[in-house]
């Protein structure tokens, strides 16, 4: 139920292709959104895919686009990678109207692509899909040593921390003193 | 994939998807992941940890029950301290409360523990007793313990051991096992029972290594303990108690140190008590008579019905059903007029009877379905 198109998000992108339709389609009409990602490609999603996001299904409510409204103005996701929504869009469609299975096996097995995923699913408020990504990178430590789970989840050393921290608290001054300088600036 | 770049909602079900192997292994690697799994702890029933005492080390095995659907998943871990530290060769660091233990693994569930850090001194017993107060800090950060076992079967625990216990955690349980006596420092046994915080503290053979002594209550600590279970009493001084809701001496009193006991109460000490349970000799008049040598005693309060319940509560111990002749009586705290019933009861095939006192407090009568008047 859904189409990709390489595109822009400006006012009026071009028409997506619309995949065949289900022999058991509904008789009304379903609407459909657009969404984008940090690639501009711009996808096609029915109403009904994207209920799966509390967050999108909130801003359709709450925006009460026409069709040709919410072809206009495709839903920008400048945070998710392209290749990310795509596999989010690509969830929703399979899992329309469907009760969700116990688990999912086709998420990604790449860990910096999974953590990409939780991040854009927890963004978007997936709630069964982010259950499923919780569980495969819990999955990922499963039998491991504490240094092997260090390297998995990039855990940093209590040294790392400690140095980031310094770091952090250095940057806050550097600029808390900047702000004064420049408030003094400006009241000379 | 960075487990501290998730959001907080997204590190709680990752965290909450992990077994205890997980759960347990990512705890060490750093304190700021330790941090994070004490906020999000998990609804593990029934971990115990089990302490060890031996002439060469001390362990810490801390275990899950396993689950009935599986059976393979061990769930256990051990933690071997051997009081004479050695420094392991490429063996991993694990962060352990903070600082930097070694760990070899000795076999699938047994890892060897050995201190670095060298701020602590070069005593290497002492060094084994701040591993081992470590680990017990580590794994109650960062798991629900419900249960602790300290069982030690060479007779002596180390001095300078106890106090390393976590003082700061609410025990469920905590038992003190061994094969016949346990020898403790009188300064040991001070510090448990002034820090520990329990539902139930079991000194059934703790013997004073310098015998003669008795524990000296400190009227400033609070108690936290709900139940003392004690069978080796010498330790005990009757006229203060120490400081537990409920005590049972499961060894035979003299009826003069029961005397003591009620003296005491009735003059506005051992307060602490709610309920004791302790075991005399058979009831005569002549025994009542020095139980109860200058008190002042009254015709029971509760009814026969309301003693039922007692026996019947959950906290209760004994069946009502083992104990026969049940007598009860009344005494009254000078101070402010609190009543306590002492019942005496004769015990189905024992030779020793039972002496319960029953104290008027809120809780208590709440046992017994009666509200505070």
């Amino acid at each position: 139920m859904s189409s990709t198109e390489q595109g822009t998000s400006s006012a009026a992108p071009a028409e997506p292709t619309t995949a065949p339709e289900s022999a058991a389609a509904p008789e009304v009409p379903e609407s459909f959104y657009y969404v984008h990602g940090k690639d501009k490609v711009v996808h096609k999603v029915s109403a009904g895919a994207l209920q799966h996001s509390a967050l999108i299904h909130g801003m359709i409510s709450n925006l009460g686009y026409t069709e040709e409204q919410a072809k206009a103005n495709p839903f920008p996701f400048e945070n998710i990678d392209g290749d990310i929504l795509q596999m989010v869009v690509d969830w929703c469609n399979q899992h329309k109207g469907k009760p969700t299975p116990p688990e999912d096996t086709n998420l990604p097995k790449q860990k910096e692509k999974l953590f990409d995923l939780v991040l854009a699913v927890n963004y978007l408020e997936i709630k069964e899909l982010l259950t499923y990504c919780c569980k495969q990178v819990a999955m990922m430590v499963k039998g491991k040593s504490p240094e092997e789970i260090r390297e998995i989840w990039m855990i940093p050393t209590d040294a790392e921390d400690e140095a980031a921290e310094k770091e952090a608290k250095k940057r806050a001054g550097k600029e808390a003193a900047g702000e004064t300088a420049a408030a003094a600036g400006d009241a000379k | 994939m960075k487990l501290h770049r998730m959001p907080h909602l997204v590190q709680r079900m990752i965290l909450e998807e992990l077994g205890f192997d997980e759960r347990f292994f990512l705890s060490f690697t750093s304190k700021r992941t330790c941090s994070l799994l004490g906020l999000f702890r998990p609804d593990f029933k029934g971990i115990s940890i089990t302490i060890n005492i031996s002439k060469s080390k001390v362990s810490v095995r801390v275990q899950k029950p396993r689950a009935p659907r599986i059976p393979d998943v061990i769930n256990e871990w051990e933690f071997n301290i051997p009081y004479k530290q050695y420094l392991m060769n490429d063996s991993p660091i694990w962060k352990i409360d903070g600082t930097a233990v070694q760990v070899e693994k000795y076999d699938s569930t047994i890892l060897c523990c050995g201190l670095i850090d060298e701020r602590v001194g070069s005593d290497t017993t002492s060094n084994s007793f701040v591993v081992f107060g470590k680990v017990l800090r580590h794994l109650n950060s960062v798991l629900n313990i419900e249960r602790c076992q300290l069982c030690e079967f060479d007779m002596t625990i180390p001095v300078g051991l106890i106090p390393q216990l976590d003082f700061n955690f609410y025990y469920g349980r905590i038992d003190f096992l061994s094969g016949d006596s346990m020898f403790m420092t009188l300064e040991d046994l001070t510090v448990l029972l002034e820090n520990i915080k329990t539902k139930q503290l079991c000194l059934i053979d703790i013997v004073l290594s310098v015998p003669g002594y008795k524990y000296q209550k400190n009227p400033e600590k609070k108690s936290s303990i709900d139940c003392l279970k004690i069978r080796n009493f010498d330790w005990v001084d009757f006229p203060e108690l120490p400081a537990a809701k409920r005590i049972i001496i499961s060894r035979k009193i003299e009826m003069d140190q029961m005397n003591m006991v009620l003296t005491s109460w009735v003059a506005g000490r051992n307060r602490e008590i709610e309920i004791g349970e302790f075991e005399t000799d058979e009831f005569s008049d002549r025994n009542r008579e020095t139980i109860y040598t200058g008190i002042e005693t009254h015709a029971p309060q509760l009814t026969k019905a309301e003693i039922t319940s007692f026996f019947d509560s959950s906290q209760h111990s004994l069946n009502l059903r083992l104990l026969r002749n049940i007598v009860a009586v009344d005494i009254l705290r000078e101070s402010d007029g609190i009543r306590a019933t002492i019942i005496e009861a004769a015990m189905e095939s024992h030779v020793n009877q039972k002496l319960f006192v029953f104290v008027w407090s809120d809780s208590n009568l709440r046992t017994i379905g009666r509200a505070n008047n």
